[in-house]
C-alpha cells in the first residue's frame, strides 16, 4: 500500500509538474489557419464571407445564391469571394493562399489563365451584379472595382482540381500593412477577357454541397501579444504583457519578444523589424525607435531601468516613452508579428516615470485604428468599446484591457461619428448593437459582441450622399419608460445627409433599427424649406416628442439650421434660421430649453415648443465646436462648450431668459499654447468634479468644473490632435482618439 | 552544396561549344548595335510610363473651383482630381492617401477605373482616365478643429506610388 501510495503521489506530482510546465509555456507561435465555410469539425461558419459571380451579358442579375461561380473570357463572367477573417486575432500575416475548386475546367486545348484581383469597394453577396456592388450603388468600374492582379494561375483542362493564388500582400493589407485597406475579398477573372473563343469555367461556391470543395483561404501568421500595460514608479517603467492562446495549427514555437522604444512621440507605423533579422538591444534602431529589449525566453515583463539591468539604454525620468512589443517565432527565418513593413496594429503603450508622483503617467491601454480617429468611441460600460475610424474599420475592444471583442469590420467609407451603442437589455434587437453611418452613404447595425453586420442600408438610395455624423437612436424601451409619444416597438436610427454639392436638398432619414428599412425621410426643398448639409448628431427629445437636428444654412440666415421633427413621423414641427451650425443641439432634462452653438461662436437658448430664440450669448470665441454639455439639471442652467481656442461655461436663467458669465460656476479658459490649441467637445457628467477636452497639441486636459482651471494633463500624442473623449464611469477611465491612428485610454481623475 | 549559389559551376564539356556560340552571337549583336547594323530593324519605342496629375477644387453647391489653397471658411468638399495618362489597358486600383499637416494619415480612399481594351490593330495599349475623390471638410473635424496647414496627398496606382501633391488649408 505504501508503494502504491508513493506511486500515486509520484504520478500526481508528475502530473502537477507537467501541468505547471504546460501552463508556463506560451501557447501561441507562428500558426496556420484554413478559413473555409463548413459545419464539419473544425466548424467555421464564415459569417462575414460572401460568394457570387457577375455576368456582363446579364448586367442586372445577382447570383448570390448559386452553388457554382462562373468565369468566362468572352461574355465576361467574374467570380467574387470574400472570407470572414474574424477568427484570426491581431497578427502579423506571413503567408496567405486563396484556393478555389474548379468544378468545370475549360475544354481540352482551351486552358486559360485566371487572376485573383483584390476588390477595393464594399459589396454584398445578395446585391452585387455586373453594374452594382450594393443595392442602388454602382461599381466605379462595371464588373467590379479591383486592383491589378495579385497573382495568376493556369486553369489546365481538368475538372475537379483546386486552383490556388498567393495573396499574402492583400491579406497583410487587411491586417494593417503600410497600405491598409478593407477586406472586400477577391475577384477571379480571365487575364485576357474579350477574346473570341469562348471558354467558361465554374468554381464551387460556399453554398456547394461538398464542404471540402468550398473556397478556402490558408493563412499563416504570428499573433501579437495582448494585455500590454506600462506601470511607472519613481525609478522605473515596467511593461507587462501576455501571450495569447493559439487559434490555429502551430508551425513554430514562440521565441520571445522584441521591444521598440521612442521618446516623446508615438512609434511610427513604418517602424517594424524585418523577418530574418536579429537586432541588438540599445544598439539597433528601427524607424527612429530604439530596440531596448530582445529576449528569446518568452518573458512577460520588461523593467526599463538600471534596476532592471537595462544598463546601456535605461529610460530617463520625466520623459514620455512610447513602446511597441513585437512577438516572434522560432523558425529559422525568425518571423515577427509586424505586418510586412508595418507595425500599425502592433500593441503600443506610453508611460513616464518620475520621482514626482503627480508626473507619473501610463496609458491603461492603446488601440490602433489605422488612420485618424477623432470621433468619440461608443461604449457599453464594462462590456465593449466600439471604435470607428477614417480607416473604414470598426473595432470592438474590451474597455478593461483593450483586448479584441470583435475583429475589425470593414465598412464602405470613413466613420467620422461616434458609434451609438445599445446594450441587449435596452435595444429592441435584444443584442448589443452599434449603429453607425459612413462616408459611403450607408448606415449599419453591427452586433457589438460579434462584429457581424446585422443590416446595412443606403437609406436615401442616392450615391451623392455621405454621412459624417453619428446617428441618433430613438430607443423604444426608453421612450416607453419616459412616456414619450414614440410608439413604435423597434428603435429608430436617425441620420442626416451630407451632400456638399447641394445647399438645399439634403435629407433627414429615420431608419428602422431592427430591419434597416427607411421609415420616413424629410427632404429639403419642395414642401420643406431648403436643407443644407447635416454634420452633427441629432438630439432625441423624449420629453417634447421631438428630434432636434442642426444643419448648415448655405453660409447665411435665409434658410433654417435648427429643425424640430416629430419623433414618430419625422414631420417638420418648427425651424429656426441661426446660420451655419456644425455642433449638435442639446435639450435640458426638463425639456424646457434647447441649446445650440453656431459656427459664428454664438450659444443660442431656444424655445423647445417653437424653436424661437430665447436668448443669444456671444462667447468671445470665433465658433462653437462639438456638443455643448449641461452641468446642472435645473435653471439657472450651466452650459459648457468649446470653441476655436477656448472652453467656457455660461449660465442661462430660464425665468429671465438671460445668459450670464458672471458668478458661480461660470468661466472662460483659454487653452495652452502661443496660439491656443483647438479643443474637442468637452465631456463630463453631472456630479464629476472635472470635465475633459482633447486638444490640437496632442494633450488631454482635465478642467475643474466650477472654476475652469486646468488641473491635469495627459500627453497622448505630441504633435497630433486629440479627438472627442468618452468617459467610462464604471472603470473611471477616459478614452480619446488621435490623428496618429490610436485610441488612448487613461484612468481619471488625473 | 549549401553554398552552391555562390560558386561558379563549370558547364559540362558537351555544352561548351554551345556556350561559345551564344557568346559569339551576343558579341556580334552588341557590335552590330553599336555600328549601325540594326538601322534596318523597326524602331521600338520604349513604353511611356503611366503618369498622374493631381489637382484640387472646392466642391460647393455652385460648381468646383480649382486651386492650391483653400479657406476652411468656404471649403465644403475638397475634391482630389487625378488625371491619368499612359495607363495600360485593364482595371486599375487608385489609392489616394491624405496626410495631415502633422504628418499623420488622415484617410485613404480606394477607387477603381478601367482603361478599355484597345481595338485589334491599334498601335497603343495604354489609355487615359480621370477620377475624383471628395474629402468632406465643412462641418467635419477638419473645419471644427481648425486642422490648417499643408496637407500632403499621394496617389498610388495598383499599390505603386505615382504622384505627390500638397494643398494648403487656411482659416
Amino acid at each position: 500500500m505504501k508503494n502504491l501510495g508513493n506511486g500515486i503521489a509520484r504520478r500526481a506530482t508528475s502530473l502537477l509538474l507537467c501541468s505547471l510546465l504546460l501552463a508556463a509555456l506560451p501557447a501561441f507561435a507562428r500558426e496556420r489557419k484554413i478559413l473555409q465555410k463548413k459545419t464539419s469539425a473544425p466548424a467555421d461558419p464564415q459569417t462575414r464571407a460572401a460568394n457570387t459571380w457577375v455576368d456582363s451579358s446579364s448586367t442586372g442579375t445577382n447570383h448570390g445564391t448559386d452553388t457554382l461561380m462562373n468565369v468566362d473570357n468572352r461574355q465576361i463572367d467574374r467570380s467574387l469571394a470574400q472570407f470572414d477573417l474574424s477568427s484570426i486575432p491581431n497578427a502579423g500575416i506571413k503567408l496567405a493562399t486563396l484556393s478555389l475548386f474548379l468544378s468545370t475546367a475549360p475544354t481540352s486545348g482551351n486552358a486559360r489563365t485566371y487572376s485573383a484581383n483584390r476588390i477595393t469597394s464594399l459589396w454584398s453577396e445578395s446585391a452585387a451584379t455586373w453594374t452594382s456592388r450594393l443595392s442602388s450603388t454602382a461599381w466605379a468600374a462595371a464588373g467590379g472595382d479591383t486592383a491589378a492582379a495579385t497573382a495568376s494561375v493556369g486553369t489546365g483542362t481538368t475538372n475537379n482540381v483546386t486552383l490556388s493564388w498567393a495573396v499574402t500582400p492583400d491579406v497583410q493589407r487587411f491586417f494593417g500593412s503600410a497600405t491598409p485597406s478593407g477586406n472586400y475579398g477577391w475577384e477571379i477573372e480571365d487575364t485576357v477577357e474579350g477574346s473570341n473563343h469562348q471558354t467558361t469555367s465554374s468554381f464551387t461556391s460556399n453554398r456547394g454541397v461538398t464542404e471540402a470543395n468550398r473556397p478556402s483561404l490558408t493563412v499563416e501568421f504570428v499573433q501579437n501579444v495582448t494585455n500590454l500595460t506600462a506601470t511607472p514608479s519613481t525609478s522605473t517603467i515596467v511593461l507587462n504583457w501576455t501571450y495569447p492562446a493559439a487559434v490555429g495549427t502551430v508551425l513554430a514555437a514562440t521565441n520571445g519578444v522584441l521591444i521598440l522604444r521612442q521618446a516623446s512621440s508615438p512609434i511610427a507605423s513604418t517602424a517594424a523589424p524585418v523577418d530574418g533579422t536579429t537586432y541588438v538591444p540599445c544598439v539597433s534602431t528601427i524607424g527612429g525607435a530604439t530596440v531596448v529589449f530582445s529576449s528569446t525566453s518568452s518573458p512577460t515583463t520588461f523593467n526599463d531601468s538600471l534596476l532592471g539591468n537595462n544598463l546601456l539604454c535605461a529610460a530617463a525620468p520625466n520623459t514620455v516613452y512610447f513602446y511597441k512589443v513585437f512577438a516572434r517565432d522560432s523558425s529559422a527565418t525568425v518571423n515577427y508579428s509586424a505586418n510586412g513593413t508595418s507595425s500599425s496594429f502592433v500593441p503600443m503603450t506610453v508611460a513616464e516615470f518620475s520621482t514626482t508622483v503627480a508626473n507619473q503617467e501610463a496609458a491603461s491601454w492603446i488601440n490602433a485604428t489605422g488612420a485618424t480617429t477623432l470621433a468619440a468611441p461608443g461604449l457599453i460600460p464594462g462590456t465593449v468599446m466600439v471604435i470607428g475610424s477614417n480607416s473604414n474599420l470598426v473595432t470592438g475592444v474590451s474597455p478593461t484591457d483593450g483586448t479584441t471583442v470583435f475583429s475589425p469590420v470593414s465598412t464602405g467609407g470613413a466613420i467620422a461619428g461616434r458609434p451609438q451603442v445599445l446594450d441587449s437589455a435596452t435595444s429592441a434587437l435584444a443584442v448589443n448593437v452599434a449603429y453607425l453611418a459612413d462616408g459611403d452613404g450607408f448606415v449599419y447595425a453591427i452586433n457589438a459582441s460579434t462584429g457581424n453586420i446585422i443590416w446595412m442600408t443606403n437609406p436615401t438610395g442616392l450615391t451623392t450622399n455621405g454621412f459624417t455624423l453619428s446617428p441618433a437612436v430613438v430607443v423604444a424601451s426608453t421612450s416607453a419608460a419616459l412616456g414619450s409619444s414614440y410608439t413604435r416597438t423597434t428603435d429608430l436610427v436617425v441620420v442626416g445627409t451630407r451632400n456638399a454639392g447641394s445647399t438645399t436638398a439634403n435629407q433627414i432619414v429615420g431608419v428602422d433599427g431592427t430591419t434597416g428599412a427607411t421609415v420616413w425621410s424629410v427632404v429639403g426643398g419642395g414642401a420643406n424649406p431648403s436643407m443644407d448639409i447635416v454634420t452633427s448628431t441629432p438630439f432625441i427629445d423624449y420629453k417634447n416628442g421631438a428630434i432636434w437636428v442642426t444643419t448648415h444654412a448655405a453660409g447665411g440666415t435665409t434658410q433654417p439650421s435648427l429643425w424640430k421633427m416629430n419623433i414618430q413621423t419625422g414631420a417638420k414641427l418648427a425651424t429656426a434660421n441661426l446660420g451655419d451650425i456644425s455642433s449638435s443641439p442639446i435639450v435640458t432634462n426638463a425639456g424646457d430649453v434647447v441649446f445650440v452653438g453656431t459656427d459664428l461662436g454664438l450659444l443660442v437658448a431656444a424655445n423647445p415648443a417653437t424653436a424661437a430664440t430665447f436668448a443669444t450669448f456671444a462667447g468671445s470665441d470665433t465658433k462653437v465646436t462639438g456638443t455643448p454639455i449641461l452641468l446642472t439639471n435645473t435653471s439657472p442652467y450651466i452650459v459648457a462648450f468649446a470653441g476655436a481656442g477656448k472652453v467656457q461655461a455660461v449660465s442661462f436663467n430660464l425665468s429671465t431668459k438671460t445668459f450670464s458669465q458672471v458668478g458661480s460656476g461660470t468661466w472662460i479658459t483659454t487653452m495652452p499654447g502661443t496660439t491656443p490649441c483647438s479643443p474637442s467637445s468637452p465631456v463630463g457628467f453631472q456630479g464629476l468634479a472635472n470635465i475633459y477636452v482633447g486638444c490640437s497639441d496632442g494633450n488631454l486636459y482635465q478642467l475643474d468644473v466650477t472654476l475652469g482651471t486646468i488641473t491635469g494633463t495627459k500627453v497622448l500624442s505630441p504633435g497630433g490632435t486629440i479627438g472627442d473623449p468618452t468617459v467610462d464611469l464604471q472603470l473611471s477611465r477616459i478614452a480619446a482618439g488621435s490623428t496618429d491612428g490610436h485610441v488612448y485610454t487613461f484612468p481619471f481623475p488625473f | 552544396m549549401f553554398a552552391s549559389k555562390f560558386l561558379f559551376v563549370e558547364p559540362p564539356k558537351s555544352n561548351r561549344s554551345l556556350l561559345r556560340g551564344i557568346v559569339l552571337v551576343a558579341c556580334l549583336t552588341l557590335y552590330g548595335c553599336s555600328s549601325g547594323m540594326m538601322q534596318t530593324m523597326p524602331v521600338v519605342t520604349p513604353p511611356v510610363p503611366a503618369s498622374a496629375m493631381v489637382t484640387f477644387c472646392n466642391n460647393s453647391g455652385s460648381g468646383c473651383s480649382s486651386g492650391a489653397s483653400f479657406s476652411l471658411a468656404s471649403l465644403r468638399d475638397l475634391n482630389v482630381m487625378v488625371a491619368w495618362e499612359n495607363v495600360p489597358q485593364g482595371t486599375h486600383a487608385q489609392t489616394v492617401h491624405i496626410f495631415l499637416p502633422d504628418g499623420n494619415l488622415y484617410q485613404s480612399m480606394d477607387s477603381s477605373f478601367a482603361i478599355p481594351v484597345v481595338p485589334a490593330g491599334s498601335t497603343t495599349t495604354v489609355g487615359s482616365a480621370s477620377t475624383t475623390q471628395a474629402l468632406p471638410v465643412a462641418g467635419t473635424f477638419i473645419a471644427q478643429r481648425g486642422l490648417t496647414g499643408n496637407w500632403k496627398v499621394t496617389v498610388d496606382l495598383d499599390g505603386q506610388a505615382m504622384s505627390t501633391q500638397t494643398v494648403q488649408l487656411i482659416q
